[in-house]
Order: structure tokens, then C-alpha cells, then sequence
């Protein structure tokens, strides 16, 4: 695909990043184009989530700017943010009781007017959302009621009907089993490739990032980060150095894997 | 649109009816609680003497002292119940209610103070208006030092200074003579005999009821969390000061009607929310009909339960509220345990 001649939907300049007085990144820059699929790796505490706050407006930024569509993001309303950029949360508050048709509503917020109301449109991505994470069985739920794993997926819903241009995911694996999680990937893959948006995610799971990715963000926890495609940035050495811990490959004939080397075998 | 399309947003099916029923049972209370009292007037003859021009003894009593009550107890109820909406949605706490960041505390120590100088009336309303709105003022004032002042700051600061004022409140009553102690306790459990309202009172209830529900989707992602909330697109800070001030005026006022009435706030919400109103387009409006409503039968026991003597109203909206709240809870997590997992 080539990008050379588009329009990024994101700029990234010089960004630097810092939380409670402690520097995670600097000099941060890169493009984010419609159809890209980026992922951010990095050892706890290393700024993805601060990153993910910083990219959609919820945080300032240390120093440097971000552009959204060539327009500084804090030139834009909260509401035309909200519907270009939408965030998964790295967990939910779920202490106030709604059912899970309620919730995924709440994702239609940024499209809707006061005193207006919902509308066919709502509806609509609101029902595709739901049949998208297999809940329109539970739309009648309880949030309290329901498993760790089917509520990642009611979030994960309540934002596929958001239906914004990037989608941020702060760890969108989280509780989810291994089906969902293929499932989860593939669904947010393929909204970036055909439906020309983008998609940056903050994971822990080095193999779904090689598989689903086709750039990475590698923060280091120092303040120095590593941008570039994916089979430059996933090295057994780069990954190593930044998680402090000896990590292999090993591949068949079609793909490969990451795993921890640093102990002896089963234990 | 596609055939199979789900609609249903709340857990209730026909979330007007409600409103329309809550509308009525307001209407009916009204009626009961001008027909109650220690000279008791038949249901059916209430509504033609409310309006009656010629000025029969019964007409008086309802005309100048029955109507001019219920009025009171309605805003009243309709003021501390969406008060209590907002502050449990804002501090995403089910114990708040309107009393919690100290509103009632400062308002009790003004009108207290008044009472122990031996001045009464008007006097008591505004220096209870004048407590109220001092309170918040520390409150916000002191949690509000950081720039970004979080939930627990501002309940615990608001909480640390509700008992400081129950200090003062305590000193008052322990060294004021008897007289002016009994006077001190109907105000402290909220009472209506003396209660007016004012046009003002109902122009306000219904301008913050307009503007909370215009911001009534918000206040649904302010419940997922103030963060969530930011990224749906919502100016938080805004929102939760306006209505923080919103919630606050209301509180403050509906004091100075009645005195510091509990229970309405804290339970009113929580019952419209255990019935299936949780979306707050229909929570706002509804907690204000059933708040009122439920004041004014309350205010009727008051009178007529030891009539001819009075009981101040506060005791009973907690002999009714408990009951009833427990009920409804009860009920709800019956239908609810369906299939745990």
C-alpha cells in the first residue's frame, strides 16, 4: 500500500511524554495513515496507556505537538474529537447498574444532540456492534452480572459503535478468550485495512502484535522509543534489551514466535 | 430498517407511561394532602374549594394554609430528589445524597444561630441559605486547591466539614433552653408547618430540571466514569462544576423551605433506578414527580397521624421511605437472580 501520497490521518511531532514527573518518551515523531495497524509494546510503566490518553486529548502532552487531519488537536471540540478518535479502556467502571443495550448506546454519544432522540443510525451501529462480539443474546444484561471477558466485550462493542476514524486499545485482549481474541483482532484489522481508518494498540502479547501489526512502537521505559515496521522493531535483541528479559523466535515455515528465554524450561 | 433490531435501551418498555403515571400519582398526592389535616375535608370536595370564590371557613384553611403547604412539600421533595440524582451520579456513590458534601450542616448552624439569638421567620431562611451556600463555598474551596480535584478528596472534605458543623450544631443544642430546643429539632428533622414557596422556587426547579436534561446523555457516560465520559466527548470539568452548582442551589433552597428534610434524596433515585429508570432523560423528570409527590403523603401522615399535634415530616419520610426502599430492593434482586453465572 503505498502512502506516500496521502494525507496522514495523525502527526506525531517531537512528542515527549511524562507522568507524575517521571519521563517516558521523547522526541516521538511518525504518521498515522488510514489503513495503518500500529502497536504499541513496551514493560509496565513504560507510557502506553499515558501515550493512548495523550494521542485521544485526555492528557497533555510534555512537549511537542500532535495533529489531527493537519489541525492541532486541541484546536478541535471535545465532540468532533470524540467522533474521530475513539478509546478502549484498560479496565471499566461498572459501579452504577446498566444493561449491556445502555452501554453500548453510550458509544453513539459523540453523533447524537441533546433533546434529540436516538436515532435509526444509532440503532443501527449500535445492533452491528452487538452481533459484531456475539452479545445480542445479553442485550437485556445486567453489567454487574456478566463474566469479566463478556464485559471487554460489551467495551469493545460500545466503541465499534463509536465507529471513529482511529481506534486506541488499551490492552483489548484483556479477559478475552483465545477466540475473541482472534476475533477482536480481525475485527479491528479489518475496519483499518477496508474501511480507511487506523488502529494503534497498547498490548502485552508480542504475538498478536506480530500478527495483526504492521508497525510497532517499542517505548523502552527510559525516555527512548523505537518506531519502524514490524520486522525491524520485533528482534530477539531490540525485545530483549527493552523488556529487560531474553526473549527468542522461533518460526515454521509461515510464521514465528516470541517467547521468554530467560528461565529453565517448565517449572 | 433491518427487521431485528433491538430498541430496547432501558430495562423498562414504555418509558413515558411511567412519567405519566408518576404525573398523576403527583396530581392524586396533591389532593390528599389538601384534604388532610386536623380539620379533614372529603376527597371530592378538595378540588371545587381550591378554586371556590366565596370564603367559607373550609375554602380559608385550604386556600391560605393547605395549598400554599403542599406547594412547599412538592418543590421541596422535587428539589432534594434531583439533587440526589445528580450528586450520586457525580460522586458515583449510592450513599450520596444532597446532605453529603455538608450542605445541610452549614445550612442547620445558620438557622440554629438564628434561633439562639431569639429571631425567627424570614431570618431563619436566609441565614440557613447563607450557612448552605458558606459550606459549599469551604468544600469546594478546599478540595478544590489542587487543579484536579478527585471524587474521594472532595467526599471526604465534604464529610470532615458536615461533622464540624455537627460539632457547632451540638454545642447549640446542649446549651439552649428548652423552648428554643424544641424549635431547633423541628427544623433539624425538616418541617413544613411554617413552610411557604415562592414562585422562584418552582421557576428554579424547572430551570435546572431544562438544563440537567439537556446534558442528560452526558450524566449516562459520567456514570461509566469521568474518564470514559472525556472521551465520549464530554467537557467534564464543566459539567460536573455546573452541576455540582446546580445540585448545590437546589439543596441550599429546598433547606430554606423545609429545613433539612432526609431520606428523599438518598431514596427516591435509587427506587426510580431499581424500577428500570436508569437512563437519565427519564431518572431527572420522574425523580422530581415521585420526590414530591412522595413528600406531600408524608406531610399528610405528618399532620393528620397525631393530629391535632404535628410531627415534623422528616420523621416520616423515613417511616415510609424505609419500608417502601426495602421492598423495592427486595423485589429487585428477586427478578434479577435469574441465571448467575
Amino acid at each position: 500500500m503505498s502512502t506516500s501520497q496521502k494525507i496522514p490521518l495523525m502527526t506525531l511531532n517531537n512528542l515527549g511524554l511524562a507522568c507524575g514527573g517521571v519521563l517516558l518518551c521523547e522526541h516521538l515523531s511518525m504518521d498515522i495513515f488510514a489503513g495503518d495497524r500500529i502497536a504499541i509494546l513496551g514493560p509496565n510503566g513504560s507510557g502506553k496507556t499515558t501515550l493512548l490518553h495523550t494521542l485521544t486529548g485526555l492528557q497533555k502532552a510534555q512537549s511537542g505537538d500532535i495533529f489531527l487531519q493537519q489541525k492541532k488537536l486541541t484546536d478541535w471540540s471535545n465532540i468532533e474529537l470524540a467522533q474521530k478518535l475513539g478509546l478502549l479502556f484498560q479496565s471499566t467502571q461498572d459501579d452504577m447498574p446498566a444493561t449491556v443495550m445502555e452501554t453500548v448506546l453510550l458509544g453513539r454519544l459523540p453523533h447524537q444532540r441533546a433533546w434529540q432522540s436516538t436515532s435509526e443510525a444509532d440503532w443501527a451501529a449500535s445492533n452491528d456492534a452487538l452481533m459484531k462480539m456475539n452479545l445480542t443474546a445479553l442485550v437485556d444484561r445486567e453489567i454487574a452480572k456478566l463474566s469479566g471477558g463478556e464485559r471487554q466485550r460489551v467495551a469493545i462493542a460500545s466503541l465499534l459503535a463509536q465507529s471513529p476514524l482511529i481506534y486506541f486499545l488499551d490492552e483489548p485482549t484483556n479477559h478475552l478468550d483465545i477466540s475473541f481474541q482472534i476475533k477482536t483482532m480481525q475485527i479491528f484489522s479489518e475496519l483499518s485495512k477496508n474501511k480507511e481508518r487506523a488502529m494503534l494498540m497498547a498490548t502485552h502479547d508480542i504475538n498478536l502484535a506480530a500478527r495483526f501489526c504492521d508497525r510497532i512502537v517499542l517505548l523502552g521505559g527510559q525516555g527512548q522509543v523505537i518506531v519502524g515496521d514490524v520486522h525491524e522493531v520485533l528482534t530477539e535483541s531490540l525485545l530483549s534489551t527493552a523488556f529487560s528479559f531474553d526473549i527468542r523466535r522461533i518460526s515454521n515455515d509461515s510464521h514465528y514466535w516470541f517467547y521468554p528465554a530467560g528461565f529453565d524450561g517448565h517449572q | 430498517m433491518t427487521a431485528g433490531v433491538s430498541r430496547k435501551s432501558h430495562g423498562l418498555r414504555r418509558p413515558l407511561l411511567l412519567l405519566l403515571l408518576l404525573g398523576l400519582f403527583a396530581l392524586v398526592s396533591f389532593v390528599v394532602s389538601v384534604g388532610s389535616g386536623s380539620v379533614s375535608i372529603a376527597l371530592p370536595d378538595v378540588w371545587p374549594l381550591m378554586f371556590s370564590e366565596d370564603l367559607s371557613p373550609q375554602a380559608r384553611i385550604i386556600q391560605e394554609i393547605r395549598v400554599p403547604r403542599s406547594l412547599a412539600a412538592f418543590v421541596t421533595g422535587a428539589m432534594l430528589a434531583i439533587s440526589g440524582v445528580m450528586m450520586q451520579v457525580l460522586l458515583r456513590n449510592p450513599l450520596a445524597d444532597p446532605y453529603i458534601l455538608g450542605i445541610s450542616g452549614g445550612a442547620a448552624v445558620g438557622a440554629l444561630g438564628v434561633i439562639v439569638l431569639g429571631m425567627s421567620g424570614v431570618w431563619i431562611n436566609q441565614a440557613a441559605f447563607a450557612g448552605a451556600l458558606l459550606s459549599v463555598l469551604i468544600v469546594f474551596g478546599l478540595a478544590g486547591r489542587q487543579r484536579s480535584w478527585s471524587v474521594t478528596r472532595l467526599l471526604l472534605t465534604g464529610v470532615v466539614i458536615a461533622a464540624g458543623w455537627g460539632a457547632l450544631i451540638n454545642i447549640m443544642l446542649s446549651t439552649s433552653t428548652d423552648q428554643n430546643v424544641q424549635s431547633m429539632l423541628f427544623w433539624l428533622m425538616g418541617d413544613l408547618s411554617q413552610s411557604r414557596s415562592a414562585f422562584w422556587h418552582y421557576a428554579l426547579l424547572l430551570i435546572v430540571l431544562f438544563y440537567s436534561l439537556s446534558q442528560a446523555r452526558p450524566l449516562n457516560a459520567m456514570a461509566r466514569g469521568e474518564l470514559q465520559a472525556a472521551a465520549l466527548g464530554v467537557n467534564v470539568r464543566k459539567l460536573r462544576l455546573s452541576l455540582y452548582f446546580c445540585a448545590a442551589l437546589l439543596t441550599a433552597t429546598a433547606v430554606t423551605i423545609a429545613g433539612t428534610v432526609g431520606f428523599v434524596g438518598l431514596v427516591i433515585p435509587h427506587m426510580l433506578r431499581l424500577l428500570g429508570a436508569r437512563d437519565h432523560r427519564l431518572l431527572l423528570p420522574c425523580s422530581a414527580l415521585l420526590g414530591g409527590s412522595f413528600l406531600l403523603l408524608a406531610d399528610s401522615l405528618a399532620r393528620t397521624i397525631i393530629a391535632p399535634q404535628q410531627l415534623p415530616v422528616g420523621v416520616l419520610t423515613a417511616m415510609l421511605g424505609v419500608p417502601a426502599f426495602l421492598l423495592i430492593l427486595h423485589r429487585s434482586q428477586l427478578s434479577q437472580s435469574g441465571p448467575e453465572r
